[in-house]
C-alpha cells in the first residue's frame, strides 16, 4: 500500500516533469502536441478512491498549466478524464469484475483491453483540450486532425512507455 | 436538510467533477484577460527557476549557432562605428542634442522558456520588475518583434508572444507609410497577417513592413517581416496579406525589452481625450 502511494508520487513528479521540459518542446508543427502526463491518471491503482482521482487529476492538469500559461485548459481534461475513467472501466469490465489488487496494465489485462481503455480516453482528453483551446468550430476540421494525429502521439508515447517499464514494475 | 445531506452524499462524485470543472473554467476564462493571477503562470518562482535551470543545461546545445549569430551581429556594429569613423562631421556629439528627450531604454534580458506550437503562445525571460521591468513593455530582438510583457515576478517576466490569437500590433507597409494591423491567425510559426490593405497600392512580394507609429508600445520602423502573399477579397477592393515573420521564433535566446518612457503620458492624455 505505502509502496503504491511512493510509485505514483514518483510517477506524478517524472511525468510532469518528462511533459514540460521534454514533450512541450517537441515542434515538429502544431498538429503533433503529445500530452503524456495523461498517462499518470490512467495508472492510478483500481481501488483508490473516486473523489481522489478527481482530485489528483485536477492537480496535475493544474501543475502542467501553471508551467505552460493555459490557465486551466490541462485542469478542464484532465478532471472530465478521470470522471469518464470509471464508466469506461465499467464498460470493458472483464466477465469477473477487477480483483482490488490489480491495476490497469498491459500485462494483467492484454493488449486489445489496455488499448480500448486508454484509447478512448485519451482521445476524449484530447478532443476536450483542442477545442477548449481553440474555443470556436471555425476551425472544425483541422482542429480535428490535431486531436486525431496528435491522440495517436501519445498512445504511441504510452505503449513505448508499458513495454520500457514492463519489467521493472511487475 | 437531510434530504439535502442526503442528495450530497448521493451524488458527492458529480458535484465534486463539476466543481472541479467549473474552477478549471474559471482560470481558463480569467487567462485571457489581462490581469492574470500572479501565482499560476510560468513566471512565478518555483516555474520560473526550473525553466531557468533547465535552460542553463539546453543551451550547450545550440551554441555553436548562437555564436555564428552574435559573430554577425558583432560584424554589423563594427560596420557601424567605421562609418563614424570615414564621416567625422557625423560625429555622436552632433547627434547628442539636449533638446531631443531620450524616449526608448533596453534592457537586454535571456529567454528561458518558449513556445511556438500552441494558439496562444508565451515566452518567460529572466528579467523582472528589479531589473525594471513592466507590464505592456515591447519586447524585440535582432531580427525583430517578438512580443508583449504581460505578467512580472522579481526576476522574471512572462510575454505574450507575437504568436498568440490575441495578437493586435500597429505596423506600417515601409514602401507606402500605409497603417495596418498585424495578427496571427494560428497557421504557424513563421507567417502573420494583415487585412483590409487597399488594392490600389501596387503591394510586390517581398515588400518590408515594419512598426508603426501609432503602437505606444513598439518604437517605430523596427523590422516585421516582408510581405509574401497577397490575395484579393471576393467583390472588394482590399487585399488580405500574408507576412513572412522575420523573427526565428524557435531559436530565440537573447531579447530586448524596450521601456518607451512617454507611454504614460501619452495614455494619460489619450485618456483624458476619450472622457470628453
Amino acid at each position: 500500500m505505502i509502496s503504491e502511494v511512493i510509485k505514483n508520487v514518483i510517477r506524478f513528479f517524472f511525468l510532469l516533469l518528462f511533459q514540460v521540459l521534454i514533450l512541450n518542446n517537441i515542434q515538429l508543427s502544431g498538429y503533433l502536441n503529445p500530452f503524456l502526463y495523461v498517462l499518470f491518471i490512467l495508472m492510478l491503482p483500481f481501488q483508490s478512491p473516486k473523489w481522489l482521482v478527481l482530485v489528483l487529476a485536477f492537480v496535475m492538469g493544474l501543475s502542467v498549466d501553471m508551467f505552460s500559461d493555459t490557465g486551466g485548459l490541462h485542469a478542464a481534461a484532465s478532471v472530465l478524464m478521470a470522471f469518464l475513467r470509471q464508466p469506461v472501466l465499467k464498460l470493458i469490465s472483464p466477465r469477473d469484475g477487477y480483483d482490488v489488487v490489480q491495476r490497469p496494465t498491459i500485462q494483467q489485462f492484454g493488449f486489445g483491453w489496455f488499448f480500448s481503455y486508454v484509447g478512448v480516453l485519451v482521445f476524449l482528453h484530447h478532443l476536450w483540450l483542442f477545442y477548449l483551446e481553440v474555443f470556436h468550430f471555425t476551425e472544425f476540421l483541422s482542429t480535428f486532425l490535431r486531436v486525431v494525429l496528435s491522440s495517436l502521439f501519445t498512445l504511441t508515447l504510452i505503449f513505448v512507455s508499458q513495454f520500457f517499464f514492463s519489467n521493472s514494475k511487475s | 436538510m437531510r434530504n439535502l445531506i442526503l442528495f450530497l452524499t448521493r451524488y458527492y462524485y458529480f458535484i465534486l467533477f463539476l466543481l472541479l470543472e467549473t474552477l478549471s473554467f474559471f482560470l481558463l476564462i480569467r487567462n485571457n484577460h489581462f490581469q492574470r493571477s500572479h501565482f499560476l503562470n510560468s513566471s512565478n518562482a518555483i516555474a520560473g527557476n526550473i525553466y531557468e535551470t533547465y535552460s542553463g543545461i539546453t543551451d550547450y546545445f545550440g551554441l555553436e549557432e548562437k555564436n555564428e549569430k552574435l559573430a554577425v551581429e558583432n560584424a554589423w556594429l563594427r560596420n557601424q562605428i567605421r562609418q563614424y569613423y570615414a564621416h567625422p562631421e557625423r560625429s555622436p556629439i552632433a547627434v547628442r542634442d539636449s533638446v531631443h528627450k531620450q524616449q526608448y531604454i533596453y534592457v537586454s534580458a535571456k529567454v528561458v522558456n518558449n513556445s511556438t506550437n500552441r494558439r496562444t503562445n508565451y515566452l518567460t525571460l529572466n528579467a523582472g520588475s528589479r531589473q525594471g521591468i513592466r507590464k505592456e513593455m515591447a519586447v524585440t530582438c535582432s531580427e525583430g518583434i517578438v512580443g508583449i510583457v504581460r505578467d512580472v515576478s522579481d526576476n522574471f517576466c512572462s510575454v505574450m508572444s507575437v504568436l498568440h490569437e490575441n495578437t493586435r500590433i500597429p505596423v506600417n507597409i515601409k514602401r507606402f507609410g500605409e497603417n495596418s494591423i498585424l495578427i496571427w491567425g494560428g497557421e504557424d510559426e513563421w507567417h502573420a497577417k494583415m487585412e483590409r490593405i487597399p488594392s490600389h497600392l501596387g503591394l510586390v512580394k517581398g515588400d518590408t513592413v515594419v512598426t508603426g507609429a501609432y503602437s505606444s508600445i513598439f518604437p517605430e520602423g523596427i523590422m516585421v517581416g516582408v510581405i509574401e502573399d497577397f490575395k484579393k477579397i471576393a467583390g472588394n477592393t482590399f487585399y488580405n496579406v500574408t507576412v513572412k515573420l522575420s523573427t526565428d521564433f524557435n531559436q530565440l535566446s537573447y531579447v530586448n525589452v524596450v521601456n518607451n518612457l512617454t507611454r504614460e503620458e501619452q495614455i494619460q492624455l489619450e485618456k483624458a481625450a476619450q472622457h470628453d
